[in-house]
């Protein structure tokens, strides 16, 4: 009696061992066809939504399971790299954007490369939110959260990348910028993310902000003798402590107290078609893109989030 | 005596009450000119003495040579009332000067619309008269008589400074090559004191004493160049002070040229404001009446 029990207790503890072997199997496989198939959504839908929706989902998503292992994965961080490509493709944007693939242990690692360049860029994983980061040195162009809904363009780097570091190729760097910007305008009115473009926004109504309050007036004087050298006359803002340029083509560049009761001060461009950004007028007058590398410490723009 | 006392009494109040109609008939006429905005019926009455002097010597004084001294404590707001028409001309006339009421009436005289423009004085409306800063237009009238091509105020200063910078620049960048030379030097004093004995011969004494002369003269100028980057801010600083003045010159000069042929014709049209203004609006009253 004794005995048969306990066989019907082994033959049943080892069909369970062996079902949930089997489920389990089943879960697992089941997951990496979940896996397929948002990889494929993401890969091949035309859909704004369905494409966002699934980079976040794979972004978090855990293939391998204890019984299914999966070899050939790629890297988290890599899906904001293909959701980036596939959204930029969908726009029907030109571009020079290539897309490489590096093979290390069971990783694919995703690169874009810029044709005509040397340059690699890569999404990285970093507090929470992925930074899109120049390969060769290591800087970080943009951060972007598809949780948050972010994307912010990084101000040391733009510092560093185009203005202090002469660079041999800075058209290319023109072209990218251009990109990416476009790539931060697409997400902003298709899912209607929050885009902090830096100097690199052209709307009228951008204040760009210092990153510290108060400014030496010395910075303004010294605008005012490199203008009046180049031909321009920088004049007295009348309703606030400032001053302002009027450029070529009706583009007014200002520099004014924004906030008196903390002493924040701020740039403004603005220009008819709303075409130029402090990026494009810094970098089409030499004066003011000397003006604004020997003053670059005070100057800094600040990061909004 | 009785009689003499009862005739004063009697003469003395026809006169206070011819008096006082006249007072009356001034404040009335002012009130009038106000009310129709006659600025140049204002004028006479505001100081019939000087429009005498300065505009028409048949000017009957009939209100007496101060009449506004009756109602001067409306100064301010007369003056604010007249600076409308006033500053218009004036805007004409000095398209380079800019004004800012800084208290009713009162008026600050900005020269020109650029950063940091000068105060160059106060304008009194009252009065039609520009109190300018003699000091500050006296620098301006020096730049004006620079006829030498390239050169401004201060281009000679600024020439000093910066050859003073490319010097002090020198300095910093031969620092390296001072602190090498002071570490083979040491090394060269420390050899010698090993090969010191109790009697140093005169040929070492000798190398030790212009070691140590070399030494202490690079020390001094290792003092120099520590010294030179602070010296290089501090001429920068200048250099921007004195550039900037010779960029708020030079758009004064731009600016006063094109309204006058010379400093001395700006001046005379400036210190004579008030005949000027005045004389411009008699024009327009007979202009009005021909019309």
């Amino acid at each position: 009696m004794d005995n048969t029990i306990n066989e019907d207790k082994k033959r049943a503890t080892l069909s369970d061992k062996l079902l949930k072997v089997q489920s389990d199997l089943d879960a697992g496989l089941s997951k990496g066809r979940s896996f397929a198939e948002l990889f494929r959504t993401l890969t091949t839908t035309d859909d704004n939504v369905e494409l966002l929706d699934a980079a976040k989902k794979l972004y978090a998503f855990v293939v391998d399971s204890d019984a299914v292992i999966f070899p050939q994965k790629f890297e988290a961080s890599d899906y904001y790299l293909i959701f980036m490509t596939r959204l930029i493709e969908l726009s029907g944007l030109k571009t020079k954007l290539g897309l490489e693939v590096e093979q290390e242990n069971n990783y694919q690692k995703l690169f874009h490369t810029w044709t005509g360049t040397s340059q690699k860029f890569r999404f990285k994983m970093a507090n929470n939110q992925a930074e899109y980061v120049d390969q060769a040195t290591q800087q970080t162009i943009f951060h972007l959260s598809l949780d948050e809904r972010k994307m912010s363009f990084n101000t040391d780097t733009i510092n560093n990348f185009y203005f202090l570091n002469q660079q041999d190729d800075e058209d290319s760097l023109v072209d990218e910028i251009k990109l990416f910007t476009k790539f931060g305008q697409i997400l902003e009115e298709v899912y209607n993310f929050e885009v902090d473009f830096n100097m690199f926004d052209a709307r009228n109504n951008k204040v760009y902000e210092f990153d510290q309050t108060s400014l030496n007036t010395d910075i303004i004087d010294e605008l005012f003798v490199d203008a009046a050298k180049n031909g321009f006359t920088l004049l007295n803002a009348e309703k606030l402590l400032g001053a302002y340029l009027k450029l070529d083509n009706h583009v007014v560049f200002s520099i004014f107290q924004e906030i008196p009761a903390t002493d924040q001060w701020a740039i403004q461009v603005n220009d008819k078609s709303e075409e130029k950004s402090l990026f494009d007028i810094l970098k089409q007058y030499d004066f003011l893109n000397d003006w604004y590398v020997r003053n670059i410490a005070d100057l800094k723009l600040k990061m909004l989030f | 005596m009785a009689d003499e006392r009862m005739n004063h009494e009697e003469s003395s109040r026809d006169i206070l009450i011819s008096q006082l109609k006249n007072k009356d008939q001034y404040i009335n006429e002012l009130a009038e000119a106000i009310d129709q905005h006659n600025d140049l019926r204002i004028y006479q009455l505001l100081g019939p003495l000087r429009y005498r002097d300065e505009i028409n010597d048949a000017f009957d004084l009939e209100f007496g040579e101060y009449p506004f001294e009756l109602v001067k404590d409306q100064r301010q707001e007369l003056a604010h009332f007249l600076s409308d028409n006033l500053i218009d001309y004036l805007i004409e006339k000095f398209p380079f000067f800019y004004y800012r009421e800084v208290e009713k009436g009162q008026f600050k005289v900005f020269f020109g619309n650029w950063w940091d423009r000068r105060e160059i004085g106060t304008l009194d409306a009252l009065n039609v008269e520009y109190t300018l800063d003699e000091e500050k237009l006296e620098k301006l009238e020096k730049a004006l008589n620079i006829d030498e091509a390239g050169k401004t105020l201060n281009s000679d200063q600024i020439n000093q400074l910066s050859v003073k910078n490319v010097e002090l620049q020198k300095v910093v960048t031969a620092q390296t090559e001072l602190e090498d030379k002071q570490k083979e030097l040491m090394e060269r004093q420390n050899n010698l004191s090993d090969k010191g004995g109790l009697f140093e011969s005169n040929k070492i004494k000798e190398e030790r004493q212009q070691i140590k002369e070399e030494l202490a003269k690079i020390a001094e100028e290792e003092e120099q160049a520590a010294k030179a980057p602070e010296q290089i801010r501090n001429n920068q600083k200048q250099i921007l002070v004195l550039s900037k003045e010779d960029t708020t010159l030079s758009f004064e000069i731009e600016a006063l040229k094109k309204s006058f042929t010379s400093y001395s014709e700006f001046r005379e049209t400036a210190d004579q404001l008030y005949k000027n203004y005045l004389s411009s609006l008699l024009d327009e009253g007979q202009v009005k009446s021909n019309g």
